[in-house]
């Protein structure tokens, strides 16, 4: 609606001016939320069916015999278990299938947003790729180089040992070997994959230093105009060897170094804004046959968030249910929305804090 | 249609119970109009879109509410209380299946991803926070939509989703332009009664309250 169109229209408001908040805030929450989903006219007709039967018992006294619920198919054996869409996932034991070569391979696009280029070792033309190129492998001496503005792109490795490496709009990286990448400008974000690959650390050499990680999640930005550099640790901790001199930062701090020298240290929040771009980026995770308490750790970690069970039984249940399918075309933080409520949980979000419980425990009713 | 529904400003909660216990036909069209709309949607959310499976659920839900009806004390609002039942028959429902590991399947045999997963996806520029607390706004906005009447809820779906003229809604229902300025008023009031309760009682994290969540 043109606010030109709004702005005349406004009850009570002949002048034409401006709505007044409340006007704004039911513009903001219709418009966000959309048209509502019809809902099929055959299913409220047979609640309200239903509904009619129990009030007549109620009301009548009248011996109504209580109607069965309508048989539903079971899930598993309705033929529901069409399974497609197999999007690269890292197991955190590193495991990429039996028979991986070892080779000069290190890495394996797992996922792309927009377009980038890619230059391999020795060769001097610099290729395109897009989402189609998911599942290529890169190996020792390519060079990933993505844009900005419209010719913006980013990237997921698969890295070896089962972590992470992600590219970020207009970088210029090389891959240098299994454990050094070189970042020109831009940023990249590294995720080891969990304790399993501590012992396959990367480290990230910039013109301000070198970043080795020791099992963790960090990003490591340079802004070419400013001369900074800046590295945030998310999870474990990354050691900065600059010409000798040593500094390191844990997780949740912040890192950056001017090109005058000076370091400044500072807090960063594990989770949110500073991180969105790498969860954007995130390799899919193949639900096919994996538990729901897998499928939650995995968008615990990639948002940021702490998981926590409410109570035994609910991370026993879990633990017990087993998801088929896809979330293609969802991100590991709305993924739990669309996955949870199947699996019988129910979950919040408060601070950080990813809590799930099974689906009774609710607020109790004032 | 829901013709029946009751216009907030109308009979209020108690009163509508109250009737309902004591046999009023009337009452029951209205609360059939009212809140039965919504259960199913409450329930459709929670069971990712398992049209089956809600049904049965909603069913199981509205027949516990009717025969338990005294035991309704009104400390909460009416439809939390209903939207509690429907949450212990999804845990019983569950519990029932617990000895056992349990499929759950998100995918449609052609491959297509089904409705629950188009209906979750959020644009990858929000934060995950955001992704998630907008998803929980919509639901509720649809939720207290389904609770009002048939007429309000028309009015404000066709004037700030579909971005209809007063005068284009006047039309649509054949009375005056005051007429339907009146009743859109009164509709964007009853929304945001709704709008509040809802919030309050069933939202994780007050809308107006995202910014204090934000890291």
């Amino acid at each position: 609606m043109s606010g030109e169109d709004r702005t005349r229209e406004l009850p009570g408001r002949p002048d034409g001016s401006g709505g007044d908040a409340s006007e704004a805030r039911l513009c903001e929450l219709l418009e966000g939320a959309g048209p509502r989903r019809p809902l099929p006219d055959e299913d409220l007709v047979r609640l309200r069916a239903a509904a009619r039967v129990a009030w007549e018992r109620r009301s009548g006294g009248r011996e109504v015999g209580r109607r069965k619920p309508w048989g539903r198919w079971a899930l598993a054996a309705a033929g529901l278990g069409g399974l497609a869409l197999v999007v690269g996932w890292l197991s955190p034991s590193g495991e990429r299938g039996a028979g991986s070569p070892e080779t000069a391979r290190i890495a394996e696009l797992e996922r792309v947003a927009g377009r980038f280029e890619v230059r391999r070792d020795g060769e001097a033309a610099w290729e395109r790729w897009g989402e189609e190129r998911t599942g290529s492998e890169l190996a020792v001496g390519a060079e990933i180089r993505t844009g900005e503005g419209e010719d913006a792109g980013r990237a997921a490795l698969g890295w070896s040992g089962g972590a992470s490496l992600r590219v970020d709009h207009g970088s210029l990286v090389r891959l240098r070997s299994e454990r050094e990448v070189v970042l020109e400008r831009g940023a990249v974000y590294f995720d080891s994959g969990g304790a399993a690959a501590r012992e396959r650390g990367l480290t990230v050499l910039t013109v301000q230093g070198r970043f080795a990680e020791v099992g963790t999640q960090f990003e490591v930005r340079i802004d070419a105009g400013s001369g900074w550099t800046r590295l945030r640790v998310r999870e474990g901790r990354v050691e900065l060897d600059r010409e000798g001199a040593r500094a390191e930062a844990g997780a949740g701090e912040e890192l950056l170094l001017r090109s005058g020298g000076a370091i400044e240290r500072s807090v960063v929040p594990r989770f949110g804004d500073p991180w969105t771009w790498a969860v954007a980026t995130a390799p899919m995770l193949d639900l096919e046959g994996i538990t729901a308490r897998r499928f939650l750790e995995w968008s615990a970690r990639e948002a940021g968030w702490r998981l926590e069970f409410a109570d035994r039984a609910t991370e026993e249940l879990a633990a017990r249910v087993v998801l088929h399918g896809s979330i293609h075309g969802l991100t590991p933080s709305s993924a739990p929305a669309a996955v949870l409520p199947t699996a019988g949980l129910d979950f919040g979000l408060h601070s950080g804090v990813l809590r799930v419980a099974v689906a009774e425990e609710s607020r109790t009713p004032r | 249609m829901n013709p029946g529904a009751i216009d907030r400003g109308g009979p209020d909660e108690q009163e509508l119970v109250g009737r309902l216990r004591r046999g009023d036909e009337e009452a029951f069209a209205a609360f059939a109009a009212s809140y039965l709309p919504a259960l199913y949607r409450f329930a459709l959310r929670r069971l990712g879109n398992d049209r089956d499976l809600a049904r049965e659920i909603a069913q199981e839900t509205v027949v516990k509410v009717i025969e338990r009806l005294d035991s309704y004390r009104g400390e909460a609002a009416f439809f939390t209380w209903i939207c509690a039942c429907c949450r212990n028959e999804i845990a019983g429902h569950f519990r029932k299946r617990s000895r056992r590991p349990v499929e759950v399947t998100l995918e449609s045999a052609d491959g297509e991803p089904q409705d629950r997963i188009l209906n979750f996806a959020a644009p990858a520029s929000e934060g995950p926070e955001e992704q998630l607390l907008e998803l929980e706004q919509r639901e509720l906005v649809h939720l207290a939509l389904d609770r009002l009447s048939v007429r309000y809820a028309q009015a404000l779906e066709w004037r700030y989703v579909d971005a209809l003229r007063v005068d284009e809604i006047a039309a649509r229902w054949d009375c005056s332009y005051k007429s339907a300025e009146s009743a859109l008023s009164r509709a964007r009031a009853a929304f945001f009664e709704v709008y509040g309760e809802l919030e309050r009682e069933l939202g994780v994290v007050p809308s107006r309250a995202r910014g204090e969540e934000r890291a």
